[in-house]
């Protein structure tokens, strides 16, 4: 409720995720994200790259509020999260899929599905219908247990818990990682027909898949953001070779 | 003698099952083995006697048995709340297990202590005409076993509230969002569930077994300052048994101590009836480390 009235937020262009001089990391001694200010708007598909351990998952984490900034401002939809509970930014329509870890093993996928509409708070979005229309193969495995699932099934499960909760923006920590190349085409398909609704941040070790899809290109390195172009920019593949080119 | 074997160790693990489901309980969800569970289950045998005795006693059979369950459930659930409230829940958000399992520790002695103050060291026991055990059989051809309609009520309850927790927690809501949490607390937060609220929730069901432990305990003999630590032993061989964290390993692994210690019984060793509980406890984890319905 909040957020729809809040000025501006469905405007098309407008921000609907605003990072600004984000630091973060998991001691306040070793900051891991430097000042990184990002913006994800409507209709877009943002990919931040970046090589091994140059801290994209940190700074999912903390735009999600899994870890507690210790500087900058994060504000989702027009409701300002800073250092807000995960709970509250998954309510507020931070949606959020975790590289590791990112289903309930012990539920079965249907109980994955309902605990993710939690977030809902009232937002109109898809139901189970919806995700199942997207994820047909998840349609026979609803009583299983999302533990016993193949690591691709997991993924589907993974993302249509955080479609559940009706989010405004969703960010997916590599989604592709553990996944055929044919699986890879597939659910990057599925993917660029949420943007119409739904923008996405989107972090990739595939990053010929994650360029075919996206709007524009992040590239960090060491924790920082070092670059912000096209997608097609070849500076964003020399720089992720290895070459840190200034 | 099989019929009487088996009909006192069903008593003995009804009892222990409602002793233990607390610490299991607060096992799967918070990830300690909660040491202040002993004096909250003595807690609650000495609120239901106050409640029960304050009630009338004898002389108003149901409204003291209402009046004790009531009693117990409050200050189980109040003191648990109020522990995690003041100290556990800080402790917990730290991720240190060595100083919450202490603090619990802590909460426990002077829980114990509290309780020795108002009540003194002896003990309480409700006073009631002495009962006739009546044959019962558990299964045809099987011989009878004995029981008082004190003793069968309370293998009655125990059953009644098993079934309850398993279809609250598998087939409502709250009850998954609980399982959510226990299963990945960070992931259940980001899935958009208000994870201190659960929490709360779980202590208040720790608390309402322990009081209902507490109150069987009663119902069954005396209770002493001490009584709750004598389960304790035998309610973390119960959980450890069945698997840490999962409530349906515990009730096998107190049946099978249960079990035990009536054979022990039966067979004149009664002073042997732990040390052959505890036997079974170490053949079992070197068999299967992770217990019957651990997941390694
Ligand atoms: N939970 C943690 N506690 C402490 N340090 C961590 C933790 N997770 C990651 N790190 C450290 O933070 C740095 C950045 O890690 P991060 O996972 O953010 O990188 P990444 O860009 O996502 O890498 P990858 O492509 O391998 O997923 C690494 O040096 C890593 O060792
Ligand atoms: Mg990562």
């Amino acid at each position: 409720m909040p957020d729809a009235s809040a000025p501006g937020t469905d405007n098309p262009g407008a921000a609907l995720l605003c990072v600004e001089g984000l630091c973060a990391g998991y001691s306040a001694r070793a900051p891991i994200v430097h000042d990184l200010s990002l913006a994800l708007r409507a209709g877009e598909i943002v990919a931040l790259l970046g090589t091994n351990g140059a801290g994209k998952s940190t700074a999912m984490k903390a735009m999600a509020c899994a870890i507690a900034p210790f500087a900058g401002r994060i504000v989702c939809a027009g409701t300002d999260l800073t250092g807000a509970p995960s709970w509250v930014a998954a309510r507020a329509g931070m949606g959020y899929v975790p590289q590791r870890d990112n289903v309930f093993a012990q539920l079965t996928v249907q109980e994955n599905f309902a605990v993710g509409a939690r977030a809902r708070n009232g937002r109109d979005g898809p139901d189970t219908d919806a995700v199942l229309a997207l994820f047909p193969d998840l349609k026979p495995r609803l009583a299983s247990r999302a533990g016993v699932l193949s690591g691709g099934m997991r993924q589907m499960v993974a993302i249509g818990r955080a479609l559940l909760g009706a989010p405004r923006v969703l960010l997916l920590d590599e989604p592709s990682a553990g996944l055929s190349p044919l699986l890879v085409g597939r659910l990057f398909a599925r993917l660029t027909s949420l943007r119409q609704h739904l923008p996405i941040l989107l972090v990739e070790q595939n990053v010929r898949a994650a360029l075919a899809i996206a709007d524009r290109a992040l590239v960090m390195v060491e924790g920082r953001l070092h670059l912000a172009t096209e997608p097609d920019d070849p500076a964003v593949t020399a720089v992720l070779a290895g070459g840190l080119a200034v | 003698m099989i019929g009487a074997v088996v009909v006192d160790g069903v008593l003995i693990a009804a009892v222990l099952s409602l002793a233990s489901l607390g610490l299991s309980l607060s096992y799967a969800v918070f990830r300690f083995p909660n040491f202040a569970h002993a004096d909250l289950l003595t807690i609650g045998a000495f609120a239901a006697w106050s409640g029960a005795t304050l009630a009338g006693g004898n002389a108003a059979p149901v409204l003291s048995l209402v009046a004790g369950a009531t009693a117990a459930l409050v200050t189980c659930a109040g003191v648990i709340l109020l522990a995690d409230r003041l100290v556990l829940r800080a402790l917990l958000a730290r991720r240190q297990s060595a100083s919450v399992i202490i603090a619990a520790f802590a909460i426990g002695l002077l829980l114990r202590n509290v309780l020795v103050l108002i009540f003194g060291p002896g003990e309480v026991a409700l006073d009631r005409d002495i009962e006739i055990a009546r044959p019962v059989m558990l299964l045809p051809g099987l011989s009878a076993g004995r029981l008082t309609a004190t003793e069968s009520g309370v293998i009655l309850a125990t059953a009644l509230l098993l079934a309850g927790l398993h279809i609250f927690l598998r087939h409502s809501p709250t009850g998954r969002d609980l399982r959510a949490v226990a299963e990945d607390p960070d992931l259940a937060g980001l899935s958009g569930l208000v994870v201190p609220r659960i929490r709360v929730l779980a202590w208040g069901l720790c608390g309402a077994f322990c009081a209902a432990a507490g109150l069987a305990i009663l119902m069954l003999g005396p209770a002493q300052p001490e009584t709750g630590s004598e389960y304790m032993l035998p309610a973390l061989a119960a959980v450890v048994v069945g698997g840490l964290g999962s409530i349906w390993g515990m009730l096998a692994g107190a049946l099978l101590i249960g079990l035990v210690e009536s054979v022990t019984v039966h067979v004149g060793l009664a002073e042997w009836r732990e040390v052959t509980a505890f036997a079974l406890v170490v053949l079992v984890l070197f068999l299967r480390p992770a217990g019957l319905f651990g997941r390694a």
